[in-house]
C-alpha cells in the first residue's frame, strides 16, 4: 500500500479566459466525461480545486480558475500569493477564435509575471485550443501564428504550445506530453519496454496510464508511420471504457485481429494497461499472453520509479 | 427499395443523414447548408444488404401522380419532427397529406416518425420525452381518423448526439429485407444451444444492426458492441495492412469484469465479434461460462455463416 509520505503532489493551474474549455477538457481527461456532455457546463465559479490521482503515486492538485474578469482581477491581487506559489505547471487555455485576443494575451502576461515572483521554475503549457472551428486547411497557418504571439510575450520563459479540440486525439497527445514531463524517471521504463518488444518480436509496445488512457511510455520496433496512432487509440478506448462503466462492466483484455495483426491490450501493472502489437506468423499469441502476465510484477516497480524520489 | 427523409426544414435530416451514414462528427453538423435538391445516398457495403437513403429538401410535399416513380420505389418514409421548436399541429397536418398521396401510389410503404433532438435542456428526462413522443402520436392518429386513412406508424425518440439515432434506423432497415426473420431463428437458436445472452449482426460501416435475437434490445448493449466495432476499426486501420481493415480473419474478444457498482449475480462477460459475411459482423455477449466453450460457439457461428451464405444465394 502507498503510504502518505510516498505521495507526490504537484499544483496544477489551469488558466484562461471564461469559456476556453479549461472545465470541459479536465473533466474529459479526468472524470470521465464525453466530449458531447460538457457543452452543459455553466462557468466555474472563483476557483475549483481537484486532486486527481496518476500512476498510482503521483497526485496532481489541479486548481481549474473560473475565467470571468472580476475573479481573474481577485487572482492578481488578494489571491495572488495563494494561487501562484509552488506551482509546478501552468496550462493557460487560449481559444483560438477569440473575441478579445489582446485581453486573452494580457491575463496570459500577468499569469507568467506573478509566477516569476512566486514560482520560478514552473513549466508553462500554452493550449490552443477548439481547433475543430478552425477549417481544416487553414489549421496549420493559424496555429503558427497563435504559437508566435505567445512565444513573443513569453520573453524568457520556455513554454511549448498544444495544438487541441474536445473533438479529436489532439487533447491526448497534449495532456501526455505534459505529464511525461512530471515523470523524471521514465526513462528506464521506456528502455525495459524495449528488452519485452524485442523479446516477444513484436512490432509496437505502449503503457497507457489506467484512469486516463494517457500514454506514458513506447517502444517502437517498425518505424510505424502515423505518430498520432497512440492518441487516436486511447481517444477510442477511453470512449469504448466509459460504454463499459454504463453498463457496469470494467474491461480487463481484449483483442483484435485481421489476416495481419494482432492486438493485445491488457491490465497490466495496478495503475496501467499494456498494448502489444504482433504480426509476426511464428509468434503464438498465447506465449505473449503469458508473457505479458509474466512481467507484470518487473514493471509494477518500474512504473513506481518512474515517478522519480520524493 | 428507398427509405426517404422529410418533414421541415432544419428538422435534422441531413444532419441524420450525414452522421449515420458518412460518420460526420454530430456537432459538426451545426454547419450543414440547407439541402436545396434530394440527395441520394445507397448503402452497399454488403453486396445483399443495399438501400437508398434520400435526403429531401424542408417541406416537401408529395403528389401521387408527380412523384409516381419515387413512390413506387418506396420502402419507408421517415418524418423527421424537431421536438425543440416544431408545431405538432402543423407537423400532423404535413404528415398526413404525405400519407395520403404516398398511400395512393403504394400500400407497402412503412411510416416511421423521428420525435427527434431529444437532447437538449428540455429534455433531461424520460417524461419529458415521452410527453410530447404522447402528444405527436395522439394528434396524428385523429388527424389521420378523420381523413379516413389507415395506416400503420412507428414512432421512435431520436438525437444524433446518442445511439438511438442507430437503433431508430436499424428497425426501419430490417423492415425492408425478408431474410431478416431467418437471421432471427439463427440468433435464437444461437442463443439456446450456446447460451449466448445477446447478438446482433451489424453492417460493420454503418453500424446499423440487421437482425438481433428476439430478447429485448437493451440500449447500452447496442453502444459497447457498436464502439467495440469502432476501437476494432480504428485498431485495423492503424496497424492493418494497406487500409485492409477488415477480412475473413477479422476478430475481437474481449474480457469485461463486473464494475464495482454491480449486483452479486452479475458475473464476468466476453464480448466475442466474427465475421459472417462481406462487412456483417456478428457481435455476442457470453458469460463466461459459456465462453469456455468456445470450440461450440465456434462451431455454430459457422453453420450461421453457411446459412447465411445460402440464403443469398437463393435471393
Ligand atoms: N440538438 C440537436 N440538434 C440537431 C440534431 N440533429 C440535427 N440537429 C441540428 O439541426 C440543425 C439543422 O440540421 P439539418 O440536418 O441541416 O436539417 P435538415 O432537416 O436537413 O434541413 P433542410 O435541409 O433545410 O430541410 C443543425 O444545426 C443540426 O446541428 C439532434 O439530434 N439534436
Ligand atoms: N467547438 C469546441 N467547443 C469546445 C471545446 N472545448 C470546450 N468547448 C465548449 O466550450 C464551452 C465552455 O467550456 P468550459 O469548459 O465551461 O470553459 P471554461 O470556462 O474555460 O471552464 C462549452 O460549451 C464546451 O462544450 C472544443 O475543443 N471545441
Ligand atoms: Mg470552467
Ligand atoms: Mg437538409
Amino acid at each position: 500500500m502507498a503510504t502518505q509520505d510516498s505521495e507526490k503532489v504537484q499544483k496544477v493551474l489551469l488558466m484562461g479566459r471564461a469559456g476556453s474549455g479549461k472545465t470541459s477538457m479536465r473533466s474529459i481527461i479526468f472524470a470521465n466525461y464525453l466530449a458531447r456532455d460538457t457543452y452543459r457546463f455553466t462557468f466555474t465559479v472563483d476557483i475549483n480545486r481537484s486532486r486527481v490521482r496518476f500512476l498510482g503515486n503521483l497526485v496532481l492538485s489541479l486548481w481549474d480558475c473560473g475565467g470571468q474578469g472580476l475573479f481573474m482581477e481577485q487572482y492578481f491581487q488578494s489571491q495572488k500569493d495563494q494561487i501562484f506559489k509552488n506551482v509546478e505547471v501552468l496550462i493557460y487555455v487560449f481559444e483560438v477564435v477569440s473575441k478579445e485576443p489582446d485581453k486573452d494575451l494580457e491575463y496570459y502576461k500577468n499569469c507568467l509575471a506573478a509566477l516569476e515572483d512566486l514560482s520560478q521554475g514552473a513549466k508553462i503549457f500554452c493550449m490552443i485550443h477548439k481547433m475543430d472551428l478552425i477549417a481544416d486547411s487553414m489549421r496549420d497557418k493559424v496555429f503558427e501564428q497563435k504559437q508566435q504571439e505567445i512565444i513573443d510575450v513569453s520573453k524568457d520563459f520556455d513554454v511549448t504550445c498544444f495544438r487541441t479540440s474536445i473533438w479529436d486525439e489532439t487533447l491526448y497527445k497534449a495532456w501526455s506530453d505534459i505529464v511525461n514531463i512530471l515523470l523524471p524517471n521514465v526513462q528506464d521504463l521506456k528502455s525495459s519496454l524495449k528488452d519485452f518488444c524485442d523479446a516477444n518480436s513484436a512490432d509496437d509496445v505502449v503503457l497507457f496510464e489506467k484512469y486516463t488512457f494517457l500514454v506514458i511510455a513506447n517502444h517502437d520496433n517498425i518505424g510505424h508511420k502515423d505518430d498520432h496512432r497512440f492518441e487516436k487509440i486511447s481517444n477510442i478506448i477511453k470512449q469504448f471504457k466509459l460504454s463499459c462503466i454504463k453498463t457496469n462492466f470494467q474491461f480487463e483484455s481484449m483483442t483484435f485481429k485481421n489476416s495481419y495483426f494482432t492486438a493485445f491490450v491488457e491490465e497490466f501493472t495496478s495503475s496501467t494497461y499494456i498494448m502489444v502489437i504482433s504480426s509476426d506468423p511464428d509468434v503464438e499469441t498465447e506465449a505473449i499472453s503469458f508473457n505479458i502476465k509474466a512481467s507484470r510484477d518487473y514493471f509494477e516497480n518500474l512504473v513506481t520509479d518512474s515517478l522519480g524520489s520524493s | 427499395m428507398d427509405i426517404l427523409l422529410v418533414g421541415p426544414s432544419k428538422s435534422g435530416k441531413t444532419s441524420i443523414q450525414r452522421v449515420v451514414f458518412k460518420k460526420l462528427s454530430p456537432h459538426e453538423s451545426f454547419f450543414l447548408p440547407p439541402t436545396m435538391s434530394v440527395e441520394t445516398l445507397t448503402v452497399e457495403n454488403n453486396p445483399n444488404v443495399q438501400f437508398t437513403i434520400k435526403d429531401f429538401p424542408g417541406n416537401k410535399e408529395f403528389d401521387a401522380e408527380a412523384d409516381r416513380a419515387i413512390l413506387e420505389q418506396t420502402g419507408a418514409i421517415i418524418y423527421v419532427f424537431d421536438a425543440q421548436i416544431g408545431d405538432i399541429e402543423e407537423s400532423c397536418g404535413k404528415l398526413k397529406d404525405i400519407i395520403a398521396e404516398a398511400s395512393k401510389v403504394n400500400e407497402k410503404i412503412y411510416y416511421e416518425v423521428f420525435v427527434h433532438k431529444v437532447d437538449s435542456d428540455l429534455y433531461q428526462n424520460d417524461d419529458q420525452k415521452m410527453e410530447v413522443y404522447n402528444d405527436f402520436q395522439r394528434e396524428i392518429r385523429n388527424e389521420l381518423k378523420e381523413a379516413d386513412i389507415n395506416v400503420n406508424i412507428t414512432f421512435y425518440l431520436t438525437s444524433i448526439y446518442d445511439h438511438t439515432i442507430f437503433d431508430a434506423l436499424s428497425k426501419i432497415v430490417q423492415k425492408l429485407f425478408p431474410f431478416v426473420e431467418h437471421l432471427i431463428e439463427m440468433l435464437n437458436s444461437l442463443h439456446t444451444s450456446c447460451g449466448v445472452e445477446k447478438a446482433f449482426i451489424f453492417d460493420i460501416i454503418s453500424k446499423i444492426f440487421i437482425a438481433t435475437d428476439s430478447s429485448p434490445v437493451d440500449i447500452t448493449h447496442y453502444e459497447i458492441c457498436s464502439e467495440l466495432i469502432d476501437v476494432l476499426i480504428d485498431m485495423s486501420c492503424i496497424y492493418g495492412k494497406d487500409n485492409l481493415k477488415f477480412d475473413e480473419e477479422s476478430s475481437t474478444t474481449i474480457k469485461l469484469k463486473k464494475g464495482d457498482n454491480a449486483d452479486d449475480e452479475a458475473g464476468n462477460t466476453y464480448l466475442y465479434l466474427k465475421e459472417v459475411d462481406e462487412y456483417l459482423v456478428l457481435v455476442c455477449l457470453i458469460g463466461e461460462e459459456e465462453f469456455q466453450k468456445k470450440h461450440l460457439i465456434n462451431y455454430n457461428i459457422n453453420l450461421l455463416k453457411q446459412s447465411l451464405k445460402e440464403i443469398f444465394a437463393k435471393k
